[in-house]
Formats: C-alpha cells, sequence, structure tokens
C-alpha cells in the first residue's frame, strides 16, 4: 500500500495537497492519504504509516530546507522506518521559480532514509509553488512540465523502481511568475487593512 | 551584534563581543505558512509566543550563528523552527542573484551564516547537506556564508570562541 503524505503545515490549499491529488490521479493502485500538519505524527496517521509499504512525503521547502515541523516528525518516524523498511518517495515544491532549489530538502529525506536503513527511491523538486494550485486548475498548459515528472513519478511508484530526482518549474517565463507574484503580495495585504507600501516596513 | 540560535540549554562555547541568544525555554510554536508575517503585520510574525520578533533581531546582527544538533543534514527542529519564524527579514518581492530566484531584502544589514554543528556520527552525505544549506541561507538572506564546522558533540564545542 503506498500512503501519500501531505507535510504542508496547512491544513487547506497548500501546493503540496495540489501535487498528491496530481499524483494520485496518475497512480494506477489507489494510494492511501495522510497528513503530518504539526511536529507530532498523530495516531491516525502513525497507523496508517505502519500498514504502508511505499511513503511518498509532500512537503514545501522552507528556508531552503524541510519545515521544522516536518522535521521534528522524521525524528519521531524513523524508528518506524526502520522496522517496517518502506520505500520512500518525495515531492518537495518551492515559492522561487527553480525547482533545483529543493535539492537540498530531496537531500534531508535521502538523509533520513540512510539513518533508517529504508530504500530512498528518488523525488521530484518542483518551483513556483505558489501558482500551482491556480495553474493546476487550467489544466496540463502551464503546469505540464509538473504534470509530466509526477506522472513519471507514479509509473516508479507503481513499479517500485528508484528514480533520479528530477527538478521542473511551471511552463510560464520566470519575469510573469516573479510579477504575478508580486502582485499577488499587494493584493494580499490590502485584503488584510493594508497598503502596498507597507509590505516594506522595517520595525526597529 | 551576533545572533546565536541554539538548540543546547547552555551554550558550551565563548562568544566574542556583543550577542543575543536563542535557546530552548518557553515552547515556540511552528510556522504555519501564513505568511502572516509579510501581510498582516509585515516584520512580526503573528504567532505571539516570544519568537514573533526574530526578524527583527536578524536585522540587528552581523553575524547569525547556528549551534545545533545535525539532524539528516539540517538544524535540529528547534532551530530550524527559528528560522521558519524569521522569514520576514526578507521582503516577499523577488529579485534574482546569481541567475536564481531569491527575495529582495527588507533591511540593509548585511550578515554572514555560520554553523556549529554536533552529533556522534555526522554522515558526510549529512555534512554536504549542511554545508549547502548554509551556503543557500546565505544568499537568500542576501548575506555570506561563514564557517561550518562538525563536532562529535556539544562538550567538544567547550574550546570553541564564536
Ligand atoms: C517559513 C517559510 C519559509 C520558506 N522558505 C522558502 C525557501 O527557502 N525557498 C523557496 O523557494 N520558498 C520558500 N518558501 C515558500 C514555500 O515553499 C511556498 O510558498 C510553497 O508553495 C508552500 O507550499 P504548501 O502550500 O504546500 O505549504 C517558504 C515559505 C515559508 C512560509
Amino acid at each position: 500500500m503506498t500512503v501519500l503524505i501531505n507535510g504542508s503545515p496547512k491544513h487547506s490549499g497548500s501546493a503540496s495537497g495540489t501535487l498528491l491529488d496530481i499524483l494520485k490521479g496518475h497512480m494506477r493502485a489507489e494510494p492511501v492519504m495522510t497528513c503530518l500538519h504539526g511536529p507530532e505524527p498523530g495516531t491516525e496517521s502513525l497507523k496508517t504509516l505502519a500498514e504502508g509499504d511505499v511513503w511518498v512525503f509532500a512537503f514545501p521547502l522552507y528556508v531552503d530546507s524541510v519545515p521544522s515541523h516536518l522535521l521534528a516528525c522524521l525524528t519521531e518516524l524513523e524508528q518506524l522506518a526502520r522496522e517496517k523498511q518502506p520505500k520512500v518517495y518525495a515531492v518537495v515544491n518551492c515559492g522561487f521559480y527553480e525547482g533545483r532549489q529543493n535539492r537540498p530538502a530531496l537531500e534531508i529525506i535521502e538523509n533520513f532514509c540512510a539513518r533508517a536503513g529504508c530504500r530512498w527511491c528518488g523525488g521530484v523538486g518542483a518551483g513556483g509553488g505558489g501558482a500551482l494550485s491556480t495553474l493546476a486548475k487550467l489544466g496540463k498548459g502551464p503546469a505540464g512540465p509538473v504534470d509530466a515528472a509526477l506522472r513519471e513519478l507514479a509509473e516508479n511508484i507503481g513499479s517500485g523502481s528508484r528514480q533520479e530526482n528530477r527538478y521542473v518549474t511551471l511552463g510560464i517565463p520566470r519575469l510573469m511568475y516573479k510579477l504575478a507574484g508580486e502582485m499577488g503580495w499587494r493584493k494580499m495585504i490590502k485584503a488584510n487593512g493594508g497598503r502596498a507600501r507597507d509590505l516594506d516596513k522595517r520595525i526597529t | 551584534m551576533k545572533l546565536i540560535i541554539t538548540d543546547l540549554e547552555t551554550l558550551p562555547c565563548r562568544v566574542d563581543g556583543e550577542y543575543k541568544l536563542i535557546r530552548p525555554g518557553r515552547p515556540f510554536r511552528h510556522c504555519v505558512g501564513c505568511f502572516g508575517c509579510w501581510i498582516k503585520t509585515p516584520g512580526v510574525c503573528v504567532i505571539h509566543d516570544g519568537c514573533e520578533m526574530t526578524g527583527r533581531d536578524l536585522s540587528k546582527c552581523s553575524e547569525l550563528i547556528l549551534v545545533s544538533r545535525c539532524v539528516y543534514g539540517c538544524t535540529s527542529p528547534f532551530v530550524k523552527n527559528v528560522l521558519d519564524r524569521a522569514i520576514s527579514y526578507i521582503h516577499p518581492y523577488f529579485a534574482v542573484r546569481g541567475g536564481e530566484m531569491h527575495h529582495r531584502r527588507r533591511y540593509e544589514n548585511r550578515l554572514t551564516v555560520s554553523a556549529y554543528f554536533y552529533g556522534p556520527d555526522i554522515t558526510e552525505a549529512e555534512r554536504a547537506t549542511a554545508e549547502r544549506i548554509v551556503q543557500a541561507n546565505a544568499v537568500n538572506y542576501d548575506g555570506g556564508a561563514g564557517p561550518v564546522r562538525f563536532f562529535q558533540g556539544p562538550e567538544e564545542l567547550e574550546g570553541v570562541t564564536l
């Protein structure tokens, strides 16, 4: 049984969730979903993980590595991974454009597997996380490269194969992503009752 | 000023000059990814538990020093959490540096990031990851990378001056 693990701290609307939905859509055998939103794996997720022989972590890049709550969970899961010997894959997404910036986070999962003595099977590092959920709704167009990488990952999960880490980004130019992102921040601060120039605030 | 973030209750190293120390004490909640520190109360984390001002603290220092257990090539969850909670140090807008997208700076200070990792059997792969992360952090803060060193345990840090 394959367990898809949403490791974003967000309970809804995460890019990690979108990536897992796309991945699930490409999988032949129905996976089980669980989540690690906080620093301790809940009893439900522990039970699900104990039954899984394949673990797929999906999470955001935080400060060039794994979010702290998920790192705490990994330390809790190390023993279980040692006992159950799952095959482990990971899908990391980041707010910057280049998927390659996720490399250290994928390495952390690989290092976790080495500690637990279980099999690291590779993953996907996706850039452009800020626009992923919106663009994925538009179909394959701009999210096409991410979709293709997840299709390949699904195939490898299905056949139990290891893959090289794949780094992908959205099929839109970096400048467009940057401008849309910055417009997004202005909209969000205004929606919170602030002004665009408050984005520049310095605290003394 | 130096900002030292450690997961040790007592810092075994000596420190030259002025510094601020963030260490375990009152438990800090984890970042929930809301970006409130950019779009609700810019510069300050919305979770008020004693960790909300670290973004500002970073703006007042010239050196960020991490003293941490090495966990899979990363810092420990405690130290990592303080860093996650401090992204208000940078501005949400993007800048391209070295051909890659990063964030624009919010403050003018330039800081150097260095790290002192401890752990009984840190592997070569973990070292490589740790070094890569410190380097990436330095670029993201638009600062510089200082030394990244590895020790068998906290006691070995006793001879170190930060
Ligand atoms: C505390 C914090 C730190 C982050 N650090 C980085 C980073 O170092 N590099 C990056 O490209 N994106 C960074 N991001 C952006 C997230 O990776 C991005 O918003 C991602 O799409 C969130 O995924 P999720 O919706 O699955 O949680 C950071 C976000 C937060 C909240």
